[in-house]
């Protein structure tokens, strides 16, 4: 029993310490402005805006939801559990709305495809390395 | 209960015919159906499993894009009317104890579209769900097709089916008219060309037979009429030929009946003949004895007178003249009794052979032919010429009937110098009787009796028939035509020789018995 209370206390310390991580916007240098209102975010990480405003489609790039930083992206950008979000973007996508972001298990390959993809557009959390792509402020912030 | 042949063939082939229908329109239209609708369910069945694979592996990375490509992997799928994403829920109470499940169609493609969760299939539809299960989200890949398709195969497949067995059913048809005309029909002629036969009637033939176990029984039936009624042609004939030899057997038996009156009226005849030979030849004996009686009865009253006179030589020479007249008469008389014992030597055949010298028999019967005819015709005259061979001896012969032969031609021979002497009046008839010794072409001895006549001859177109019985030239009354019949029966069966005739037609004939010793 005295095992089982350790193991729950250490997970929620883990969690603790994840949702205390900030998050950063990092996008591919064409196409993505410097920075983006929170509405704007929000916005383009609903698909509800789908082009930037040079007319280059955007593609969302999301941490899985099982990550660290996947958790925080659906908590503090789409409100919503990981499950809720996957139904979200499950619905957008076969309703043919939206096309549905790209899902990765590490910052690297999120990294590497925002910076390989024009119009990419990517969240990712700030313990990570930053190279070869544009980090975006969000309300004039680089992390949130 | 009677069935004929024909209607034992349209049943059988109906019967045929109803079995295949039965099975074409109903037992394998099922079976392929039910076949098909099962193939269709487990299509439907793995599409929705391969969508559902599909849909998991996608959730599990998270990978939207896929799940819609996993979805609209059934897109194109004929008969598809929707494909839904159910998704699957754990109701709980708040101690997390599950209160129950529940299902949510989370999205369906086509959109329009919005089948209730708990759809099942029918008759319209067939429903096939699988499931999906990842840690964001659980449910089932509901598939729905509709059973159209599978409706129009089977339709199709009853169809043709039904074309099948219409033209199985044509097909049917068509072999039983051919079973028909090809089988009853030729039975059924078999079958009434019987009956006909079975009445008496041989005439039916059975005609255009098929070339088959039944064209080989009407052609035995055809030969079996021919034999019968060769059969009963023969049989008729043989009834026929049996009332003919009935009829000939009365004819034979009368025929012999009357040959033998016909021969007793030829011995008769013969008899008669010899008769008045007979009578002739004991006439002069007879006269003799009369005449040397009376002679003797004079003499002996002469010689009473002379012995009354005492003239006792003169007595003496009486009596020596009466002695030689009583030896003539005594001569004379024998020679008369001898006459009489040949005649009923003729009269009673012993049938035996024996010792007899045959000039002697000819001459006697030459005589007594001669004599024989003359005492009935006085006018009659010939020159008898006889030439014995007397060398010749005894030879061992029937002496009757030999000498009814002999006695037979001389009295041909006579009657045939009679008929031209009639013809011709300066004409002198000669009738010969000869004997003579032979030796046969073997070496052995046999004996010639010839009797020949200087008479018309005996014509060539008769000549081939004059040893046939009942042949005569004579006319009716004068001949029984047994004459030679029979002498050709005694010189050949009687006694193993030959008679033959040489003749030339206007200067006589020649008659010859050839005997073997």
């Amino acid at each position: 029993m005295k095992i089982k209370i350790l193991i729950v206390l250490m997970l929620s310390g883990m969690i603790v310490q994840g949702q205390n991580t900030n998050l950063a916007v990092i996008a591919n240098p064409g196409g993505a402005p410097a920075g983006l209102k929170q509405t704007e975010l929000n916005a383009i990480f609903m698909g509800e805006t789908p082009k930037w405003s040079n007319g280059s489609k955007i593609v969302l790039a999301l941490m899985k939801t099982n990550t660290t930083a996947g958790k925080l992206t659906c908590d503090k950008v789409y409100h919503m559990s990981g499950d809720e979000l996957t139904k979200f973007w499950l619905s957008q996508m076969i309703d043919g709305k939206v096309a549905a972001p790209t899902f990765f298990n590490t910052v690297a390959d999120l990294q590497t495809f925002v910076s390989e993809k024009p119009g990419a557009i990517g969240i990712i959390d700030l313990t990570a390395p930053i190279a070869g792509v544009r980090v975006i402020t969000v309300e004039g912030k680089k992390s949130f | 209960m009677f069935i004929t042949l024909k209607t034992k063939i349209w049943l059988t082939i109906l019967t045929i015919v109803l079995l295949f229908s039965f099975f074409t329109l109903y037992y394998f239209p099922e079976q392929q159906g039910q076949a098909m609708m099962k193939s269709y369910k487990n299509e439907v069945l793995n599409y929705a499993k391969t969508v559902a694979l599909g849909v998991n592996i996608a959730l599990n990375e998270q990978n939207y894009e896929g799940v819609k490509t996993a979805m609209e992997y059934v897109k194109g799928a004929p008969g598809l009317k929707f494909v839904s994403l159910v998704q699957v829920d754990t109701l709980r109470d708040k101690n997390n104890n599950p209160l129950g499940i529940r299902e949510t169609i989370f999205k369906s493609f086509p959109d329009k579209y919005s089948p209730d969760s708990g759809l099942v299939s029918n008759d319209t539809i067939i429903i096939k769900r699988a499931p999906f299960q990842t840690t964001m989200m659980s449910g089932d890949i509901m598939l729905g097709f509709n059973s159209d398709e599978i409706k129009k195969a089977q339709w199709k497949i009853r169809k043709t089916s039904l074309l099948v067995s219409g033209g199985i059913m044509l097909i049917g048809l068509l072999i039983g008219f051919w079973l028909a005309k090809n089988i009853s029909v030729p039975v059924r002629a078999l079958r009434d060309a019987a009956r006909q036969v079975g009445q008496g009637d041989l005439t039916p033939v059975i005609k255009n037979f098929p070339r088959d176990e039944i064209g080989e029984l009407s052609k035995a039936f055809n030969t079996m009429v021919q034999d019968i009624s060769k059969a009963r042609e023969i049989r008729n004939q043989n009834l026929t030929l049996t009332d003919t030899n009935k009829l000939l057997n009365d004819t034979l038996a009368d025929l012999k009946a009357t040959q033998s009156q016909l021969i007793q009226s030829e011995k008769m005849a013969s008899l008669g003949e010899l008769t008045a030979g007979i009578a002739h030849e004991i006439q002069n004996p007879l006269n003799f004895v009369n005449n040397f009686s009376e002679l003797n009865k004079e003499l002996l009253s002469e010689m009473n007178e002379e012995i009354g006179k005492g003239n006792y030589d003169e007595v003496k020479e009486i009596a020596r003249d009466v002695t030689e007249n009583e030896e003539k008469i005594n001569h004379h008389g024998k020679r008369a009794d001898a006459i009489v014992k040949g005649m009923l030597q003729h009269s009673r055949s012993s049938g035996l052979k024996e010792p007899t010298n045959i000039n002697a028999l000819a001459d006697e019967y030459l005589r007594l032919a001669y004599h024989g005819l003359r005492a009935k015709d006085k006018s009659f005259n010939a020159t008898l010429k006889t030439e014995y061979d007397e060398t010749i001896g005894n030879i061992n012969i029937i002496p009757q009937d030999m000498g009814r032969v002999i006695l037979n031609l001389i009295t041909n021979a006579f009657y045939a110098v009679g008929e031209k002497k009639k013809q011709q009046p300066d004409y002198e008839p000669i009738v010969t009787v000869a004997t003579r010794s032979i030796k046969t072409p073997l070496g052995g001895l046999g004996v010639l009796i010839s009797v020949k006549d200087n008479g018309n001859g005996i014509p060539q177109n008769v000549l081939d028939k004059i040893f046939q019985p009942f042949f005569t030239t004579k006319p009716t009354g004068k001949g029984t035509g047994l004459g030679l019949s029979m002498s050709y029966d005694i010189v050949t069966k009687g006694h193993g020789g030959e008679l033959k005739v040489e003749t030339k037609e206007g200067e006589g004939a020649q008659f010859i018995i050839n005997l073997p010793v």
